[in-house]
């Protein structure tokens, strides 16, 4: 609070100047002028008639008057609650507008009317209203993944139609992603004036630091709102297991769990009750019939803040993703011991993906297919055996992710880097290059990390491009660090660097873990694990026929894509591809090339409990950046309510004047 | 107060308002009671030796063989003599008043004059205290109502009255009655226009004994409506004009006694007027003066058992 606010805030105290007047002036009569005095009889005025203030309703006028006053006096420091953006010297704005369309958006407040989706929604659009011709929009998604849902534009029309058509969905919160997307969608405008602004409940880490900094025009979106919900149901035989998450104990707190046949109505199987804890906690329903083939459903029976995670359809147990990992153990292992660093960090990304070491790449894509993905680090080569099995299972939809060192550029007779690189890469001794991090914001806010790399050399990759290869990264200097290329159903991801300690730090950096992270949601929607969780993307060769199983509710949250094909001299299947994006959670039956199977879409587990953390010194940055921005001058308004107060207390003198004359 | 000028309010300029209200009435010649030579004819008598032969009816004598003599109605001058209140509480006026009382007394006077002057009538005014009170013996004519509207407009009530100058003294309102007595022949109407407030305890016996002698005489009492009605809430503190008379009351409990002072003050008056065949018209600064004007005239023609005093709000007592 400034000094100017806090005087202008201290004239409130003259409220009791009015209140020391009417004290003053109770008990001395008014002397009245009447010739006919003598006929009036004296009569015996008690005490408490002399200590009785008088013309309350004047006095309660003149203070909420002075009040008014000090708010006035204090306005434009004072936030309007109808959000605006506050432009310097009237120049135009380049604005990015986050909106978390994640579930635990759809909580809904005790005493409010509206989730906080559709408060962030309403408040987007009030920012829009307020928006001038030359104002560049950008609106970004941050349900995982983070989406660009709109690019900046100038078309004010545009972005408001985006944010109307935005819906709420069961994804996870992905903030570090959807910040890095929006400060990229500014990066290049021309305005002076930028701004990201955040319309979350901030069910995730803190977002990254940077330029422009963040605006939170809705903080009130964090407030906590008590919640439990089913994040998973799956069956196994006779146990059903429910992974169920809570925002605090007092959510927890008398919450049953009920298992019924078909409906939420149906017949009622078993009943549990939650422990009173915050965080998850996995529930089984033990010895279900084997007879029981009929839909499973899982209900919370008390009410809370999102009604729609308290129902789920069970789900049939599913195998998980299996990746595979190519990596010398003797360089990329710890001095600790243990297993390679892959391996670690895939265990601690994520429990269910099974790592399976391999000493090289199968000759065959028979023993491939059993994988979803690979890693290969530093490798020496590929035979010809291996480059055709890899071919053949990258187009069936395989996802591998070459790390390559100074090993790479020693192939073997024969050998070579294909499919991972054109043959004949370079390795160079340059410790002094930085990545250029801003290049890699598709992996969200542990880009970041990767900045001040330290490493012995890379591999120049700028002349390694095989056709239909993106460049996802890039060094400091310009040279690619990452490629990324479409093969058929499956992704190939090249990097220029290695595990290997003794090479660089690139394995001991979080940036790292966000690229392996990368790998298993490729995997998981190429190569099509039965269990996903919400958001992550499916992708088909050709047109399927998707029959949802738990109602039309279901079906809507299918979001298609028709995908131009990105690798235009693709060997296999150059044509169009179908991606499919399962926005809610819930059980699919999809039919692939007359094959069906049935999917399960689950939700993470973090999106019901997660917190919102605030860092260090992030209440400094958000009075800082919310204030001046979020603040609507008010004068006018505040001026014509005390217009209106003094207005009511000429009325009411007249009146009274006017009843006592009568 | 600042005595220094009537606040005449709403009712000025006073020419015009009282024309206007005079105008408001049906007024022209009284009928005297006396018959004889006149020009409106009255009835016929038998003749008498003596009478005069002019007025022999000789159509009357050719058709009835009988000799009468023709009665007119003769015109008469009745003297109106006017006696105003101009002691300080005279120049009251509240907040949502028109006008003072003396301001209203004084539109009713000049009125009146106007309604006499067109009737033929003599005017006499004198006054009640005020300062720079100039007295009109009687007069006729136009000249009478701009004597009496300048009169008005000359009054100064006293800057720095004592409680004793500002209630009259006995001395002093018998002095001013015989003055007005002396000037009312028989048959002259007494017209006092006061709020009958600081007016000696012996004024309505003694102004009521006027009444003598065939003269008619009216008492009209103008009061605020802030007088008349009292309506003040909570604790007040009151004063007289002077100051010198301070009550503190709670009005609540006041108002019904001082209500019932002023009407006590009122029989007083009226009681003492209806032996003497005189009349009370009591009437607020706020009352329309036209409907007054026509109280007061009514009040003023000899009619037996008519009542003896109106209140303008259409209660008759």
């Amino acid at each position: 609070m400034t000094f100017g606010t806090t005087l202008a805030l201290l004239v409130g105290l003259l409220v009791g100047l009015p209140v020391v007047a009417h004290l003053l002036r109770r008990g001395k009569t008014v002397e009245v002028e009447f010739p006919p005095a003598h006929l009036v009889p004296a009569a015996v005025v008690t005490s408490d008639k002399r200590s009785r203030i008088e013309d309350r309703a004047l006095l309660a006028l003149r203070c909420l008057t002075i009040l008014l006053l000090a708010v006035l006096g204090a306005t434009p420091f004072v936030k309007c609650s109808h959000l605006s953006v506050d432009r310097a010297a009237g120049a135009s704005v380049a604005l990015a507008l986050v909106i978390d369309d994640s579930q635990s958006m759809q909580a809904v407040g005790r005493g409010n009317v509206r989730s906080r989706f559709e408060q962030a929604k309403a408040g987007a659009l009030q920012l829009l209203d307020s928006a001038r011709e030359g104002d560049a929009i950008a609106v970004v998604g941050a349900g995982s993944h983070a989406r660009l849902l709109l690019n900046a534009t100038t078309n004010i029309d545009n972005a408001r139609q985006v944010i109307a058509e935005l819906e709420v969905s069961d994804r996870s919160t992905d903030l570090g992603s959807a910040v890095a997307l929006a400060r990229a969608a500014l990066k290049e405008l021309p305005h002076t004036d930028k701004r990201v602004a955040l319309f979350s409940d901030q069910h995730d880490k803190p977002a990254p630091e940077g330029t422009p900094p963040l605006w939170l025009p809705l903080p009130s979106l964090a407030a906590p709102i008590g919640n439990c919900g089913i994040a998973e149901a799956v069956r196994a035989g006779n146990e059903v297991a429910v992974v169920v998450g809570c925002t605090g104990e007092d959510a927890a707190t008398n919450q049953r769990i009920e298992l019924r046949l078909d409906d939420i109505e149906g017949d009622l199987v078993q009943e549990r009750v939650l422990e009173p804890r915050a965080q998850t906690q996995r529930l089984s329903f033990t010895k279900v019939s084997s007879e029981l083939s009929s839909t499973l459903v899982v209900r919370l029976v008390n009410s809370d803040g999102i009604e729609r995670d308290n129902v789920a359809i069970v789900s049939q147990e599913t195998t998980g993703l299996t990746i595979g990992v190519v990596a010398d153990r003797e360089r990329t292992s710890a001095a600790t011991g243990g297993a390679p660093v892959i391996e670690q960090a895939f265990e601690a990304l994520d429990p269910n993906v099974a790592v399976k070491p391999l000493t090289q790449i199968p000759d065959t894509a028979e023993q491939l297919q059993h994988y979803a993905g690979l890693v290969v680090d530093d490798p020496r080569g590929f035979s010809p055996e291996a480059r055709s099995a890899l071919e053949q299972w990258i187009t069936r939809g395989g996802v591998i992710l070459g790390l390559l060192g100074p090993s790479s550029v020693s192939a073997e007779l024969a050998a070579s880097s294909e499919p991972l690189a054109r043959p004949g890469v370079q390795w160079e001794l340059n410790p002094s290059v930085q990545l250029d991090v801003s290049s890699l914001g598709f992996l969200g806010g542990d880009a970041a990390s990767l900045t001040e790399l330290r490493q012995v050399g890379r591999v120049r990759l700028d002349a390694a491009d095989l056709p239909g290869t993106v460049i996802r990264g890039k060094w400091a200097d310009g040279v690619p660090f990452l490629f990324e290329r479409t093969l058929g159903l499956g992704t190939v991801l090249t990097a220029g660097l290695p595990t290997a300690f003794d090479v660089s730090e690139l394995a001991i950096r979080p940036g790292f873990l966000a690229l392996l992270d990368l790998v298993c949601d490729y995997a998981r929607s190429r190569s099509g694990p039965k269990r996903t969780s919400v958001g992550t993307p499916w992708t088909f060769p050709a047109q399927v026929e998707v029959v949802p199983e738990g109602g039309a509710s279901v079906l809507k949250s299918l979001q298609r894509t028709a995908l131009a094909s990105a690798a235009p001299e693709a060997r296999l299947d150059p044509g169009t591809k179908q991606q499919i994006v399962p926005t809610l959670t819930g059980v699919y039956r999809l039919t692939v090339d007359g094959r069906p199977e049935q999917r399960a879409v689950t939700l993470d587990p973090q999106e019901l409990f997660h917190k919102p953390e605030v860092a260090e010194g992030d209440d400094d940055r958000a009075a800082a950046s919310n204030e001046p921005r979020n603040a609507v001058d008010a004068s006018p308004y505040w001026a014509l309510v005390v217009l209106a107060l003094f207005a009511a207390e000429l009325a009411y003198r007249a009146l009274r004047g006017r009843l006592h004359a009568s | 107060m600042n005595l220094q000028l009537i606040n005449w309010g709403a009712l000025a300029p006073l020419r015009l308002r009282a024309k206007e209200v005079s105008s408001g009435l049906y007024f022209g010649h009284h009928r005297s009671q006396h018959r004889g030579a006149g020009i409106e004819f009255d009835s016929h008598r038998d003749y008498v030796p003596g009478d005069d032969l002019r007025r022999l009816d000789y159509r009357a004598l050719v058709r009835h063989e009988r000799l009468l003599v023709r009665q007119f109605e003769t015109e008469t001058d009745r003297r109106l003599c006017l006696l105003v209140d101009a002691t300080r509480s005279m120049a009251y006026s509240s907040a949502k008043a028109k006008a003072s009382k003396l301001a209203y007394a004084g539109l009713l006077a000049a009125a009146l004059t106007r309604i006499a002057v067109a009737s033929g009538d003599l005017i006499t005014l004198d006054w009640l205290g005020g300062e720079n009170a100039t007295g009109l013996a009687a007069i006729g004519g136009k000249l009478a109502f701009e004597r009496v509207v300048e009169a008005f407009e000359q009054l100064r009530p006293k800057e720095d009255d004592s409680e004793a100058d500002a209630r009259l003294t006995t001395e002093s309102f018998e002095r001013r009655l015989y003055a007005v007595a002396k000037a009312a022949r028989r048959g002259s109407v007494i017209v006092l226009l006061s709020d009958l407030v600081d007016l000696p305890d012996i004024a309505a016996s003694e102004f009521a004994t006027l009444g003598n002698r065939q003269r008619s005489t009216v008492v009209v009492r103008v009061l605020d409506p802030v007088e008349a009605h009292f309506p003040f809430r909570g604790v007040v503190r009151l004063k007289s004009s002077t100051g010198q008379h301070v009550v503190e009351t709670d009005a609540a409990v006041a108002r019904s006694g001082y209500l019932d002072g002023l009407a006590q003050l009122s029989d007083k008056w009226r009681s003492a007027l209806l032996s003497h065949n005189g009349r009370l018209v009591e009437c607020t600064t706020d009352d329309d003066p036209v409907e007054v004007l026509r109280a007061i005239l009514d009040m003023s023609a000899p009619v037996i058992n008519s009542t003896a005093a109106t209140r303008l709000d259409g209660q008759k007592s």
